[in-house]
């Protein structure tokens, strides 16, 4: 079970507005390392729009939020939901911008996302499932204190979201880091987070929040448990009362 | 008559071959252009070749002789060789050189002058609408200029054809990098270790604005080299030793219909041929782009 000691994500009070609309009022989370969190919510409740002010893309107009990193540890990376690559670099040079210059490390995150044979491809060379790899790929080798993804399997086969929840799985829940998502899928939740936190908004606010106990990977007998329909049905009732 | 039978003939069979193709591919858009098949395109290429000059062929039957005719194409053709074996080269030579000249400085300095302004959201504001209102003076206004200026040797050349392509460059560039697509900067941002880095401005304009911004303004410079070649001929006009643009100028003077034909058959020979280099270019150099792989 990974450690939940300390919150690497604090938000005080955060307050943003947007178009004359309150998107956040007085909202406080902590996120903590090792963990996984999913959020979901209504389209338009302020998800990405917390994603973005954790991410330092926008500013609050009060309150606070504060990232604990490690020294020279990358804060963030980001995910974001339709643009994973840059275009104009071939796969290698998209992994390098994660600042990893070591080509055996790269060459070796490559392979066990299976992108060793893409490397010198450009992204229009690649599917929508290879891209997200890549996207994953870039975000594991910057290793960064919080990892944030929007909506990152939407577009994907069962086989590629899969084979990401694994390297997910692998990778990221350890003690110098914290994972945020936002999706629209029930199961993904389940399956993937420690934590599970369903908003609604706006302004956006915290409807429920649970951690789901259960040892990884979560599959077939998992999706059959008990404990995955309660879950199930929780976030469910959540939603529909948002 | 003959000829009118000819340019009939001609319209008819390139329009048929047209037609045929446009039947049997209907549901082909323009884009989805290489699914027509290579034979196919080069079909379409020699049909509608064969309309136009057929019209021409026509347009010689409603007036084939006296100052004002319009000569055959092959006619046209022939004086083009004339003129090139006859010492027409070195005008070709020093149009070409020419255009190249005011066409790249004009490009390499619109575009850096572009970025710089562009760089930081204030000078952006405080320099476009002078740049731009300056756009709105036809280039030929300058010419007078020009001449007080630098005289009317090449100095005077270049400058026409800069200031012809200069402000479109300037204007077209600003427009490219207004429409950038933000969202690179963002990922970019938030993408890798070497945080403090890829937070500085310059950083970001080297390694997503210009990247991003270079396929498009190839293409912008590639619409805007045919306005080199139309401010060519306004300089060649005065004071030229070699030049397509004077052999038109004394052509036209001395009614050599048929060399002024040539003149225009060259103009658009050359202009074609770089286009398609500018096209074969771009696949090499934006091989990442989408388009890249289309004309």
């Amino acid at each position: 079970m990974q450690r939940v000691d300390s919150a690497i994500v604090a938000i005080d009070e955060a307050a943003f507005a947007f178009g004359g609309r309150r998107i956040l009022d007085g909202f406080s989370l902590e996120l903590f390392s090792g963990q996984i969190t999913a959020m979901l919510g209504p389209s338009g409740s302020g998800k990405t729009t917390l994603l973005r002010l954790i991410s330092g893309m926008d500013k609050v107009a009060a309150g606070e939020i504060s990232i604990r990193t490690s020294p020279g540890q990358t804060p963030i990376s980001y995910m974001f939901q339709n643009y994973d690559t840059f275009p104009w670099l071939t796969v290698r040079r998209n992994l390098e911008l994660s600042g990893e210059t070591n080509p055996e490390v790269i060459c070796d995150t490559a392979e066990r996302l299976g992108l060793a044979s893409l490397l010198d491809r450009y992204p229009r060379q690649l599917s929508g499932g290879q891209s997200k790899r890549v996207a994953l790929a870039r975000s594991l080798l910057a290793r960064p204190a919080v990892l944030i993804m929007d909506e990152p399997f939407g577009s994907l086969d069962v086989r590629t979201k899969i084979s990401i929840f694994e390297h997910l799985e692998v990778n990221v829940s350890d003690e110098t880091r914290s994972t945020l998502f936002v999706t629209h899928s029930v199961e993904e939740a389940v399956i993937l987070s420690d934590r599970v936190l369903v908003l609604s908004g706006p302004p956006l606010r915290i409807i429920d929040d649970f951690t789901i106990h259960s040892p990884r990977p979560r599959r077939d007998e998992f999706l059959a448990s008990e404990q995955f329909k309660t879950a199930e049905s929780r976030i469910i009732s959540g939603l529909l009362g948002a | 008559m003959t000829a009118a039978w000819a340019g009939a003939a001609l319209i008819l069979s390139g329009l048929t071959i047209i037609l045929l193709l446009a039947r049997t591919r209907t549901q082909i858009l323009l884009w989805e252009r290489a699914a027509v098949g290579r034979r196919g395109n080069l079909l379409a290429q020699i049909g509608g070749l064969m309309v136009f000059v057929g019209i021409w062929y026509l347009g010689h039957s409603l007036n084939p002789d006296g100052p004002t005719r319009i000569p055959t194409p092959a006619a046209a053709v022939w004086a083009a060789v004339n003129l090139l074996v006859n010492g027409g080269w070195v005008d070709v030579l020093a149009s070409t050189a020419r255009v190249i000249a005011g066409f790249w400085i004009a490009a390499v300095a619109s575009i850096v002058i572009a970025f710089t302004i562009a760089l930081r959201a204030v000078t952006a504001t405080a320099f476009s609408p002078p740049l731009s209102f300056i756009r709105y003076i036809p280039p030929t206004a300058f010419t007078a200029l020009l001449v007080i200026y630098f005289g009317i040797d090449e100095l005077y050349k270049t400058a026409v054809i800069f200031v012809g392509v200069f402000f479109f460059n300037f204007r077209m560039t600003m427009d490219i990098l207004e429409d950038f697509d933000v969202r690179y900067v963002e990922l970019a941002r938030l993408t890798g270790a070497s945080y403090a880095r890829q937070q500085s401005s310059r950083w970001l304009f080297a390694n997503t604005v210009i990247p991003a911004s270079s396929p498009r303004l190839w293409d912008m410079l590639r619409i805007n080299l045919s306005f080199a070649w139309t401010f060519l001929v306004v300089a060649e006009v005065v004071g030229a030793q070699h030049g397509l643009g004077k052999e038109l100028y004394l052509a036209q003077r001395f009614f050599r219909v048929e060399d002024v034909y040539a003149c225009i058959l060259l103009f658009g020979l050359i202009g074609y041929a770089s286009d398609l280099g500018m096209a074969l270019l771009k696949r090499v150099l934006f091989r990442w782009h989408d388009d890249a792989t289309r004309r």
